[in-house]
């Protein structure tokens, strides 16, 4: 089972924010997506999961054009988004319910899932409490055990680090190396290049909407002779002078 | 799969009817007690609205409601119970018409489900309906089951469909009376002349050619005497008219100049002429501002000459260029204290001296004599309850003579053939006053009085 990219575009009143890429994520890797901000990360993985549709080229999973049947590939797919869109209204539990209702899965088993994902996560004890009251690291905490609920055979995670606690973060850094061993297809979006490099056996790198590489990080790190993926990703989507940019900013704010 | 999509949506979004984000600090983030609380507060007003049909049905079983209360609350109360289903459906219109349409929250939440976008806006527009017709039910469901079974009480003869009769053919006054007894005399029944101590009448008097015919009704006798009303204005009308034919006045003079001195002040602008007020063209307000207290009848009878002149004080004689017809009692209130001090008598006496004693009214006057007084019919009020006589002094010019259907029966022949009166002139004049066409640009300059 395989994601693949063919050539695929996106242009929003204009701009081209995805230009033609093409990639391949296999079953059983951790794919790293990665690219400076407003480099279409986020408007690829949202095409991926079928939230809005693609401007030209294909995506396929499984060798099937998701837009034959995008039902039957949400049904599959389990997406993390970068910004946690969730019902405050209601409690996590009743939020997680809903889901696990609305992808059909059977009471009894959604209802030990949640529970055991929800002790899992030390959320248990807030389960009842109206979402609006959660933190950010607790709202990641339940749109990952939202996405997590039904057993998908693609895991899209955009950002998922973000606002977790450290232990979460180490649980979720094994989780998806296991989900990963277990054949699972997951694309992986982090700015944290240190934990994309731990995680990820390859990576594709982002620019301006096109992809620059694509490539196993060791492989990349010996063709660009970097130590790290940070200098990798120094060399490859970085434009500006970081060194000397921070000393200017400096100077800025003492005038 | 749909069938549970839809139902587990349906009631995502028929609790988000409320905006919940927005009440939730109430409800403590159960949205099912903000709904009970707004259930019960809807259902309290139905309850309420429900027991009023009890009431109102116990009011007409008890006979305590006249017919023509029972109607008027008949009618008030279904245009109440439509009126406030056309504001819940039109609340809901304006304030939850955007909740039929995915907003951006359901589509970045349910977005990565398996959901097809059918079943998500179908669901939207069952919530709404759903949420509207129980807004109506728990609102209206009482009272839209007990209103039907109190008003199915309630005999609608008061109100008898339209029908249109033939016309009449003439009819000679010796004929009068069988006809308005046939035509009349049911629809005079239901009026329930008897009222509560029997003392209420109608009379009616007829004249052709000089042959007179009165008739009565209940408690009324050929001679006795109504309070005549605003008819009362016809009369200073004529005295206006007659003071013009004997060239005491001008109907152009500013009614500041008839005035006793020092009761009105000459304005900068235009100002208020005899004309303008018997065409009710003043600009004065219906009543002023300074009667005492008590209902209606009390506040008219205790106006004395010094309260209205201490109102000219205050208010002036002035007008605005155009003024519009605006029916005043105050306004022939204030002609007949004009005319009475140019004539230098009260009104009562210029009445009497100029139109019923010339014509013969015997049985006309504004302050009765003891034998008069005697044959005053009672009066009734809306409510069938009587109502002590309107004895008015300064309003006296505006409604306070009291005559019997005898001698409105000379003072109508007077006006049918001036020739054949005493003071013919005055009639004809009196009944050719009005106002003069306006221009097509501005006001007729030859009637209004300007300053200096």
């Amino acid at each position: 089972m395989t994601l693949e990219l063919r050539n695929v575009s996106k242009r929003f009143l204009g701009v081209l924010a995805v230009d033609d890429v093409s990639f391949s994520a296999p079953a059983g890797e951790i794919t790293g997506y990665l690219g400076p901000n407003g480099s279409g990360k986020s408007t690829t993985m949202k095409m991926i999961a079928g939230l809005i549709e693609t401007g030209s080229g294909e995506i396929l999973f499984g060798g099937e054009p998701i837009r034959h049947d995008l039902i039957a590939h949400k049904r599959r797919t389990g997406y993390v988004p970068e910004e946690p869109h969730l019902y405050a209204h209601l409690s996590g539990l009743e939020y997680l319910t809903m889901v696990a209702q609305l992808r059909a899965l059977p009471a009894k088993r959604s209802g030990e899932r949640i529970d055991g994902l929800l002790r899992l996560l030390s959320l248990h004890s807030d389960r009842h409490a109206p979402i609006s009251a959660y933190s950010k690291g607790m709202r990641q905490k339940i749109l990952l055990t939202g996405a997590l609920l039904h057993d998908p055979d693609l895991l899209l995670l955009d950002e998922p680090f973000s606002g977790l606690d450290v232990s979460t973060a180490l649980v979720l850094r094994s989780l998806v190396q296991e989900l990963a061993a277990r054949g699972k297809v997951i694309l992986f979006s982090s700015h944290e290049l240190e934990t994309v490099e731990r995680v990820s056996s390859r990576v594709v790198i982002l620019h301006r909407g096109k992809v620059v590489a694509d490539d196993s990080i060791e492989h990349l790190r010996a063709l660009r002779s970097a130590a790290t993926l940070e200098e990798v990703f120094s060399q490859l989507a970085l434009e500006q002078d970081t060194a000397a940019v921070s000393r200017e900013i400096a100077n800025l704010i003492r005038t | 799969m749909k069938k549970l999509q839809f139902r587990v949506l349906y009631r995502e979004f028929l609790f988000r009817i409320v905006d919940l984000e927005l009440l939730s600090a109430h409800a403590e983030g159960d949205s099912r007690t903000l709904l009970g609380q707004l259930a019960s507060i809807l259902v309290f007003f139905g309850v309420i609205l429900g027991a009023g049909a009890g009431l109102w049905a116990a009011s007409v079983r008890g006979g305590a409601l006249p017919p023509l209360m029972q109607m008027a609350g008949a009618w008030t109360m279904e245009h109440f119970l439509i009126a406030t289903t056309m504001l819940v459906v039109g609340l809901f219109a304006v304030l939850r018409w955007e909740s039929t349409f995915p907003d951006k929250r359901d589509v970045l939440v349910l977005g990565p489900l398996p959901v097809r976008a059918s079943t998500l806006f179908l669901a939207k527009v069952v919530a709404v309906a759903t949420a509207l017709g129980l807004t109506l039910a728990l609102l209206h469901g009482l009272a839209g089951i007990a209103w039907p079974l109190a008003l199915a009480q309630y005999d609608s003869t008061p109100a008898p469909a339209l029908a249109f009769d033939p016309p009449i053919p003439p009819v000679h006054v010796a004929d009068f009376p069988s006809v308005m007894n046939r035509d009349i005399a049911p629809m005079l029944r239901r009026l329930d002349l008897a009222a509560a101590d029997g003392g209420a009448g109608i009379v009616i008097g007829v004249s052709e050619h000089g042959v007179r015919r009165v008739m009565t009704y209940g408690a009324a006798k050929p001679d006795s005497l109504f309070e005549i009303g605003s008819i009362t204005k016809t009369f200073t009308g004529l005295l206006l008219a007659q003071m013009a034919v004997q060239g005491k006045l001008d109907l152009r003079d500013p009614v500041r100049e008839l005035l006793p001195p020092g009761v009105a002040a000459a304005p900068k602008g235009f100002e208020i002429t005899l004309l303008d007020l018997a065409t009710h063209h003043s600009g004065l307000p219906g009543m002023p501002d300074n009667p005492g207290p008590g209902d209606l009848r009390e506040r008219l009878t205790n106006y004395h000459a010094s309260d209205l002149y201490d109102f000219i004080r205050r208010h002036g004689v002035a007008k605005s260029t155009h003024e519009k017809f605006a029916y005043s009692n105050l306004g022939f209130t204030v002609l007949g204290a004009a005319l009475a001090s140019r004539a230098g008598t009260s009104y009562p006496d210029l009445v009497q001296r100029q139109i019923t004693g010339p014509l013969g009214m015997k049985d006309t006057a504004i302050s009765l004599p003891p034998e008069l007084r005697s044959r005053l019919m009672q009066g009734y009020a809306f409510d069938s309850r009587p109502t002590p006589a309107w004895d008015l002094d300064a309003f006296a010019s505006a409604g306070g003579i009291r005559s019997t259907a005898g001698d409105m029966l000379t003072y109508l022949e007077a006006q049918l053939h001036p020739e054949r009166s005493p003071f013919a002139a005055a009639l004809v004049r009196s009944q050719r006053i009005s106002r003069p066409r306006r221009r097509r640009h501005g006001h007729c300059p030859r009637l209004d009085v300007r300053p200096g």
